[in-house]
């Protein structure tokens, strides 16, 4: 895996904890031992109708689990049920229970401690029988969740209002909604030694690429970390190259765009306890989509697509091509507003280059100090902030208009920006590139450009260009990747993403 | 390996960024607000047959500078220098200077030195606008009345913009001034005759004003003449540059019939003698012109026969033009219209052995066809448009 060859890994020492937890027998006072000081774990000893003695001991982790359902449905068939009672052994009582005697859809039968544990920490109520040194566990886990609302980036006019939750059960199932076939698979893993956080990848069979499916699952399998807590747990572990600022999975928190790009043939990743999905793998124009392309007239989307490829290389250009012509290339400022820069400039105490630089600092500055101050505030100190200390230092004479206008055409455009990853990667790009053209003019510019060329056509993901398709030379795909052709048209899918069936529509 | 060994020939490029020869990779920084933009700039002859500099820079509203000066030294490079002097904290800067006006003696003497300077600077550019001042210096229309709101480079623009839109003389750039004496050994120039006004004249500030009047000839380099204002359109017709200018016909009751020329189009057919040597060329024009103005009994503007006779005039007016403008290129020996080149379109070898005396001898005939448009009666049109009550 290339993003890794820059790192250089020690050997995965496997967990010590489950390497003991592995070699115990089952049995309640192992379990004891093991969730020692565990203040929400509760045991049990439950008693079959017509025997004198607890058979079994019922272990769960209070919070995880659904009392009401527990109650109703593991104890009180349990001691109520009368067929139990007639069991001549604990194995025979164990596999009544395991063929319904206990009202649960999820049973399974356990020999191993780590699965045990493992189960409970899911918020499964487990069954132990001590003298079998095996357990069932039953899914009676609580249904707390957070109620699905709208997404909170990816606005939508045309398209389903329901975002992504932090439950990973409840995001496949919005995707199932939207894909009923048998062909959508799913593909369990459980990532983090000490967080267990479970991951489904995602795929459309015959359309995802099996090679692409297979290398995903092994890269998940090779995480070997305490926790996946966050996104970047994933992200940073997955793709080719990690160093590369520009983002490489595509996210997103609409359950409908994932299905889409899953019947492109995407492989899609959903993580327990984060509200978006993964999808691999990663284009830059895939970033420069947005789910309602699809919903509006081409014409209208492709309009607004090359808006934004537009806004993408304004970001990225116009403060460095200003700090050139300003400080080397006079001649190619047109006279007038040359003058208007010259008289804009008068009096100004710093110079040209930290005058640019200042602003995009402080443009950058303002933007952090709203995110990071709670909403009602937030906005009211990005006024301020933009609006009256902008103004009063333009008044002030402390910079320039046409210093400002610069930094807020460019900062406006990098808003544009459908993607939040990338528009973090522009932030360090643009002022990478006023720093070179700072230094060296035009020349600056254009080998930043060159060297930024360059890195994009050296990112693959998955075994994908970055720059696909724009690289591949084939002038009608790179037409269709930057605009938004007629659907009627897109009869193939992709052939860099799709498996074997091709063909998404008669 | 490989992504430092790229990274290193990148940073090796730097080499190539022109810093070892400039000394500094700051070689080329220009403070913005030290700029002094220059938008005219004038030659003239000065004493001790050296050159007097004058420039017209934009001025600041800010801090008042700008402004016209004048230097005049031994050579070019010299004046230039003089020049800066003028402001410590200013530089002069010429990417954005529009116009070179010659005086006419510095241009009689000769333009080589001028042309050489503007193609060699990294600053000036051939694209630059030339005039040539008739009768007057440079230094007397970029100076002006000598009042700090004075900028020539108002009025250069507003005639430049006048003669693009109403024909008149045509204002040629430094290149193609030079490519016209490479080809054909001669070029026209816009002349520029210094107007004096007492009074200001709508925006024309009171003093001295720049009016555009016919053309100046170069030959070789130097002024060698010009071409009157009046036979300057026929110039312009050769040259494919008619533009919309006007003419006034007198009619045989006096009234008069105002014109606009819209579109006008000339060949040169030269007639070969059947031993190659150049008979003579036929000037084949024709025109086409709007009625603008008829300032006579409105019947005869839609009569065939009077419309017929004033097309005769036009046409008779414009070959009178025609040739007044080829026997002063005759007289001067000076081919500005490039007719060898059409000669060579022609006939290449014939027009490679014509002799150095070609045009000193050569014969001429001119034919003109016009066609005049426009001529509805105003009563008929607006019935037609169904106007009036």
């Amino acid at each position: 895996m290339s993003g890794f060859s820059i790192f250089k890994r020690r050997k995965s020492n496997k967990d010590i904890n489950k390497i003991r937890i592995e070699s115990l027998k089952i049995s309640e006072k192992n379990l004891k031992n093991i969730f020692s000081d565990c203040g929400d774990f509760e045991t049990r000893a439950l008693l079959p109708r017509g025997k004198n003695s607890p058979v079994a001991f019922a272990v769960w982790i209070d919070g995880l689990v659904n009392s009401i359902a527990v109650s109703e449905d593991f104890v009180r068939p349990f001691t109520m049920n009368s067929s139990l009672s007639l069991c001549k052994s604990e194995n025979e009582m164990l596999d009544k229970i395991m063929q319904g005697q206990i009202y649960s859809l999820t049973a399974r039968r356990r020999s191993n401690m780590a699965d045990v544990v493992d189960d409970i920490l899911m918020g499964f109520v487990v069954l132990v029988f001590d003298s079998l040194g095996q357990a069932a566990s039953f899914d009676i886990r609580s249904l707390q969740s957070r109620a699905i609302s709208e997404p909170t980036v990816e606005k939508t006019v045309k398209g389903a209002k329901g975002a992504f939750v932090e439950t990973m059960r409840i995001n496949t199932s919005l995707v199932r909604r939207h894909l009923r076939t048998n062909s959508l698979k799913l593909i369990s893993r459980s990532v983090g030694r000490k967080s267990g956080t479970a991951v489904a990848l995602m795929y459309v069979q015959d359309v995802a690429e099996k090679s692409k499916i297979q290398e995903a699952v092994r890269r998940l399998d090779s995480i070997d970390i305490d926790g996946l807590i966050s996104a970047g747990n994933l992200e940073q572990y997955i793709v080719d190259n990690p160093s590369s600022p520009f983002p490489q999975l595509i996210h997103t928190e609409r359950p409908d765009k994932f299905a889409m790009e899953l019947l492109a043939g995407r492989i899609g990743i959903i993580v327990d306890g984060l509200p978006i999905g993964f999808l691999l793998p990663a284009t830059l124009p895939s970033f420069l989509k947005v789910g309602d392309d699809k919903a509006g007239h081409f014409l209208v989307a492709s309009f607004l697509c090359l808006i934004r490829w537009l806004s993408l290389v304004i970001t990225i250009t116009l403060p460095a091509l200003f700090a050139a012509m300003n400080m080397y290339h006079q001649e190619m400022i047109p006279s007038h507003l040359l003058l208007s820069i010259i008289e804009a400039r008068q009096q100004v105490p710093f110079s040209a280059a930290m005058e640019l630089i200042g602003m995009l600092l402080a443009f950058e500055l303002l933007q952090e100090a709203g995110l990071r101050l709670p909403n009602p505030v937030g906005d009211t100190v990005s006024i301020i902030g933009a609006l009256i200390v902008g103004q009063a230092a333009v008044e002030a004479r402390v910079v320039s208009p046409v210093t400002v206008i610069v930094v807020a055409t460019a900062g406006i455009c990098s808003f544009t920006l459908p993607s939040q990853d990338l528009g973090g990667a522009v932030r360090i790009l643009r002022l990478v590139m006023v720093l070179l053209s700072v230094g060296l003019g035009l020349y600056g510019f254009m080998l930043g450009i060159v060297l930024l060329i360059w890195h994009l056509c050296s990112i693959e993901s998955f075994g994908l260009a970055y720059t696909a398709p724009l690289s591949e030379g084939y002038f009608l795909k790179s037409i269709a990747a930057i605009l938004r052709p007629p659907l009627w048209l897109s009869k193939r899918r992709d052939g860099d993403l799709a498996g074997k069936d091709r063909w998404n529509q008669k | 390996m490989k992504k430092y060994l790229s990274l290193l020939i990148a940073a090796s490029c730097l080499l190539l960024s022109g810093c070892g020869g400039g000394g500094s990779i700051y070689s080329n920084y220009r403070a913005t607000e030290h700029l002094l933009l220059v938008q005219a700039l004038g030659a003239d002859t000065a004493e001790d047959d050296g050159v007097t500099l004058s420039v017209s820079c934009q001025k600041l509203s800010s801090d008042n500078s700008g402004g016209i000066i004048s230097r005049s030294a031994e050579s070019i490079t010299r004046a230039l220098s003089s020049l800066q002097d003028f402001s410590a904290d200013r530089q002069l800067y010429y990417s954005h200077a529009e116009y070179v006006l010659l005086g006419e003696d510095y241009a009689a003497a000769g333009t080589d030195n001028i042309f050489d300077y503007i193609a060699r600077d990294n600053q000036l550019r051939l694209g630059i606008y030339l005039f040539v001042v008739k009768g007057g210096s440079a230094k007397e229309l970029i100076c002006g009345p000598g009042e700090d709101s004075y900028e020539v480079s108002k009025t250069l623009s507003s005639i430049l913009r006048d003669t693009r839109t109403q024909g008149g003389s045509h204002v040629f750039t430094a290149r193609e001034t030079l490519r016209s004496l490479s080809d054909h050994g001669a070029a026209l120039v816009c002349a520029l005759r210094p107007y004096t006004t007492e009074d200001s004249v709508f925006l024309l500030e009171a003093g001295v004003n720049p009016v555009a009047e016919g053309y100046g000839i170069l030959k070789g380099g130097e002024l060698v003449g010009f071409v009157p204002s009046e036979i300057s359109q026929a110039a312009n017709l050769i040259m494919g540059n008619m533009g919309s200018a006007g003419i006034t016909l007198s009619d045989s009751e006096g009234g008069r019939l105002s014109l606009e020329y819209e579109k006008g189009k000339a060949d040169i057919k030269p007639r070969w003698a059947a031993d190659g040597s150049l008979e003579g060329i036929v000037i084949k024009a024709k025109l086409q012109a709007n009625l603008a103005e008829p300032d006579t009994d409105i019947k005869h503007v839609t009569d065939s026969a009077f419309l017929s006779q004033m097309e005769d005039a036009l046409s008779r007016d414009m070959e009178k033009k025609i040739s007044s403008l080829l026997s002063l290129s005759r007289e001067l020996d000076a081919d500005f219209l490039g007719i060898k080149a059409q000669l060579r379109r022609s006939n290449g070898e014939n027009a490679a052995a014509l002799p150095d005396s070609w045009l000193k001898n050569l014969e001429f005939s001119v034919e003109c066809e016009t066609k005049i448009s426009y001529t509805r009666e105003l009563g008929d049109q607006m019935s037609a448009e169904g106007g009036g009550e």
